[in-house]
């Protein structure tokens, strides 16, 4: 049901495409454009953190856009990784350069002062999670999974309202499913052993089970 | 009573999408984060410079992405149990049941493991 080839490769697609933009969009801000009010353009350290907060945020929204149902404990935990990031990189530039090395007071100085960066971040972002935005406001829209009906009957109270199309919804529900090319094989090849076997009365498929409901 | 834990560690299961979405984010994070690095090593004639500090590397993985991912996976539910058992929980138990070839899934990946990690090695020990 969820798991097939198309969504893996789906994901990974987009993954694809955030690096893509990620890189391509940063790169292109800071080559040669004026990174401090004073006109000095950013070094690879502003790049890189640059780049990682770009990431932290895309991939962070990107997971908040994909819940459906949230808790205080996933809004803590998402947005808590993002705040985690900055006050990871405000520490971090606190120690002495020893061990910092380039990013001493990277946040503070360099990147915090800079509108430059905070609108990367912004621009970067949501030029990530649009396509997938794009995705999944078309599939609710235009060709809706069992799930998206029944959060929407719920959502506008229809299964109280209009018992005849809850019901229609709740037959749906029996019939076979269809997953996984793999599962098939597995079920053929039970069905074919246990015909060998001659036992094939007692094999019972899952999906076959006569619902309780 | 047993039963009834049974069912609802069922739709706990099924309510969950499984580990599908958690797998697929997994890629989508490392992909995201590892082809940058790689784009930036290109881009710098492979001199070996690494763009980020070592420990962004190190802290994406642990602190900084793993967290939303876990509480999604606990979490998470298409619609509420409630409305799952009305809509007929049957179903969800046979994709449960069907989905066994998870541990094909992952004897696949280990031995894929294996071979990945000794062929360098063969290779460069030959070389």
């Amino acid at each position: 049901m969820f798991f097939d080839w198309y969504r893996i490769l789906g994901w990974m697609g987009n993954g694809l495409y955030t690096s893509l933009v990620i890189f391509i969009l940063n790169i292109m801000i800071f080559y040669n454009q004026a990174f401090r009010a004073e006109g000095q353009t950013a070094d690879m350290a502003a790049m890189g953190a640059t780049m990682f907060s770009c990431i932290i945020c895309a991939v962070n929204c990107q997971i908040a856009l994909t819940m459906s149902h949230f808790t205080w404990i996933q809004h803590l935990f998402v947005w808590g990784s993002v705040a985690t990031w900055y006050l990871f990189l405000l520490l971090f530039g606190m120690l002495p350069p020893y061990y910092s090395e380039d990013a001493h007071k990277i946040l503070v100085e360099a990147l915090g002062p800079a509108p430059i960066y905070w609108c990367t971040i912004l621009l970067v972002t949501v030029a990530c999670i649009l396509p997938y935005l794009a995705h999944i406001s078309f599939q609710r829209c235009f060709n809706p999974m069992d799930h998206h009906i029944i959060q929407e009957i719920k959502y506008y109270k229809k299964d109280v309202k209009d018992q005849h199309m809850w019901r229609r919804e709740r037959s749906k529900a029996r019939q076979e499913t269809k997953i996984g090319f793999t599962a098939r094989v597995d079920a053929k090849i039970r069905q074919l052993k246990g015909k060998l076997q001659k036992k094939s009365s007692t094999l019972i498929l899952p999906n076959r089970m006569p619902s309780p409901c | 009573m047993r039963a009834a834990c049974l069912v609802d560690l069922f739709l706990f299961v099924s309510l969950n999408g499984f580990f599908c979405f958690q797998i697929c984010y997994f890629f989508y994070k490392n992909i995201a984060f590892g082809l940058t690095l790689f784009y930036f090593e290109a881009f710098t004639a492979f001199s070996g410079q690494s763009v980020y500090n070592d420990w962004y590397m190190l802290l994406f993985n642990v602190i900084l992405t793993s967290l939303p991912v876990i509480s999604l996976g606990v979490f998470e539910q298409d619609v509420s149990s409630e409305v799952c058992l009305q809509v007929c929980p049957i179903n969800h138990l046979a994709i449960f049941m069907q989905l066994s070839p998870f541990t094909s899934y992952l004897s696949a990946m280990i031995i894929m493991l294996f071979l990945h990690s000794a062929v360098p090695s063969i290779v460069s020990a030959r070389a």
